[in-house]
């Protein structure tokens, strides 16, 4: 399993097989501005990298975290 | 472990205690965004067998909810309340602010009066601005801290079920830098990070265990590697690596950890596979042990495999086997034993011995409430049981053994009780106790205040004192009912029973009760006290469909 995946199912309490490059706030309701701070954090952590204020606020999907983790030069798969 | 762990075991939590999980009432007060606290607390109880319902004051209102008796706070009587205040020395925030302590140590004082759970109460991480520099003494900010910290104290000396945990604990083991998230604090007032979380919440179940009677109480150690180097078998009772220079001095320092462990209550065995003339030499020829074989409660120095051995040291001194940690330098041994025996707490061990101590005293879950008289006794105590096991063997029948003991029993009743005793007693024991009730300092002070019949029984015989080992709560609103009559299993079998509950049915005579309702609510550990009521004189009326007993007892 992907750290992504991991940390998206654990985090809004999704099954690992629902986490997919869809998975937004509008198809997970538990995705509300409390996770999405968990969720940033735990990314972060798990990348060991910290993202700007600005740049972690307009994420507003997982392909956008996937987009994010690619532009830093990190592997989203990993 | 993680904290993503726990969130996500939170997040699957199931709408009812399963079977055999305890439900604990916790309620939490914080000054920041503490969700994932919740989150992390109690994924940590789920994941320790306790199922938790956790009440938290609203973002920001906590002045609010601890001044209005109709709030949620104090509605839900919790089993524990855990306060945790910041003081940033980064962010500005209310405890800045002229009077606001004052304010908050009011309406605690008064939230603490009003439940009879227990509060425990973090202090707040003493905050260090660079502002005065290193005359850290005279920054307001810190001052106010320091004074806060102060009251708090005066109020744990005032009320009986408030406990201070000490927050600066986990800063000087984590460090600041890996405790506080800047961006969190000043973004989405998260000012704390995980791991953080995950350290507080570790502490914190520490009490939640001593609280529900989980608290571990017997260390079971194995000898070669662990409690010294090398293989006694081998290098014999002086060759082995003990004291002097590295790595001697590191298990030196072991068992000197051990012992402080042993002088506050907490009992030590051996469970080795060696010779036992080999380990009787080291005792009586190293000089550098530090332990002599008198701090040992139960001893198994033999071939056998570990986890019988176990099992009989369990017997023997009379406690559960969820009640014993096991450590032991073989990992082959720790897996065995984890797969035979998944009661006992089998913790790692790291592989240099200099990293045991840290070890030891980073397992948390001994922890007490209270450190009564017999804890600090419970070393000796043993020793005397030993002694009294020689007379029983010399003894020809039960009736003369008993009367060889000479033992006496003194009764205290109502303001007499020593109350952090009774609480604890209801804490620890599971197997002769009636009705399995846990309570808390507050509960029993309540109760004595309100009237009800709490009374204590102390024992001695001519070997020494037992101390308080018997407790009888009787309650007097509505039919009066024996809500509570345990005693520890120490002085089972030796008629201790019957001249205490004579004692207590004389009282409850001079208060004109001529019968007791009495019931028998079996759990998993309490099969020693199914017969009790029926040896005391009690009649059965009724059974129910939970296997619980209710009795009559002609007073």
């Amino acid at each position: 399993m992907s750290k992504l995946t991991h940390i998206f199912s654990s985090v809004l309490g999704i099954p690992e097989s629902a986490v997919g490059p869809a998975t937004s706030p509008d198809t997970t309701p538990s995705w509300d501005s409390l996770n999405a701070i968990i969720l940033l954090t735990e990314i972060e952590k798990a990348f060991d990298q910290r993202f700007g204020y600005e740049e972690a606020m307009a994420v507003k999907s997982l392909a956008d975290v996937r987009a994010l983790l690619t532009k830093k030069g990190l592997n989203p798969d990993a | 472990m993680d904290a993503l762990v726990y969130i996500k075991k939170y997040g699957a939590k199931p709408e009812t205690a399963p079977e055999g999980v305890r439900p604990v009432r916790i309620t939490l007060v914080t000054n920041f965004t503490d969700d994932v606290l919740e989150r992390v607390l109690g994924g940590m109880c789920l994941t320790e067998g306790v199922y938790p319902t956790i009440t938290r004051a609203p973002y920001k209102q906590y002045s609010f909810a601890l001044k209005d008796k109709t709030s949620e706070l104090y509605v839900t009587k919790p089993d524990a309340t855990f306060f945790f205040f910041d003081f940033s020395p980064y962010t500005h925030g209310e405890f800045g602010q002229e009077g606001h302590i004052e304010d908050v140590c009011n309406d605690l004082c008064a939230y603490c009066s009003s439940t009879t759970g227990a509060v425990i109460v973090s202090l707040p991480l003493l905050p260090y601005t660079g502002a005065y520099g290193h005359l850290f003494k005279e920054d307001p900010l810190y001052k106010r801290a320091v004074e806060f910290r102060t009251r708090l104290e005066e109020l744990t000396a005032e009320l009986p079920n408030v406990y201070l945990f000490d927050t600066d604990k986990v800063a000087h083991h984590m460090g600041e830098k890996h405790i506080r998230d800047l961006r969190g604090g000043a973004a989405f007032d998260m000012p704390f990070t995980s791991e953080f979380c995950v350290a507080l919440a570790h502490e914190w179940l520490s009490y939640i265990y001593a609280l529900t009677g989980r608290a571990r109480k017997c260390i079971v150690l194995d000898l070669d590697n662990t409690l010294w180097g090398g293989v006694v078998g081998e290098a014999g009772p002086r060759g082995i690596a003990l004291g002097g220079a590295y790595p001697g001095n590191a298990y030196a320092d072991f068992q000197r950890a051990l012992l402080r462990m042993w002088e506050r209550g907490i009992l030590l065995a051996i469970n080795s596979k060696n010779n036992a003339t080999d380990v009787d030499e080291v005792f009586e020829q190293n000089p550098h042990m530090i332990l002599t074989k008198d701090h040992f409660a139960a001893i198994r120095t033999n071939w056998d495999d570990k986890t019988d051995n176990m099992r009989s040291i369990a017997a023997e001194l009379n406690i559960g086997l969820d009640s014993l940690v096991f450590l032991d330098d073989s990992p082959v041994e720790r897996e065995r034993m984890r797969l035979g025996l998944p009661e006992v707490l089998t913790s790692e061990l790291p592989a240099a011995p200099e990293e045991y101590t840290k070890l030891l005293f980073s397992l948390n879950v001994f922890h007490q409430m209270r450190l009564t008289r017999e804890d600090k006794e419970k070393g000796k105590m043993y020793a005397d049981e030993r002694k009294r096991r020689e007379v029983e063997h010399a003894s020809a029948s039960l009736e003369e053994y008993i009367a060889n003991l000479g033992l006496e029993v003194t009764v205290a009743q109502g303001s007499e009780v020593d109350i952090a005793r009774a609480a604890q007693l209801t804490q620890k024991t599971n197997q002769l106790n009636l009705t399995t009730k846990r309570y808390s300092e507050g509960d029993i002070a309540a109760m004595i205040k309100r009237g009800d019949v709490v009374m204590t029984g102390e024992v001695k015989d001519k070997f020494g004192h037992y101390g308080i080992v018997i407790l009888a709560i009787v309650t007097l609103s509505g039919t009066p009912a024996l809500d509570t009559f345990l005693m520890s299993c120490r002085v089972m079998g030796r008629g201790v029973e019957k001249t205490f509950f004579d004692a207590l049915k004389a009282e409850l005579r001079t208060r004109g009760i001529k019968e007791l309702q009495a019931t028998f609510v079996p759990t998993k550990k309490n099969a020693p006290a199914v017969g009790l009521l029926a040896s005391l004189g009690a009649k059965e009326v009724s059974r129910g469909e939970g296997g619980e007993v209710l009795y009559t007892v002609a007073v």
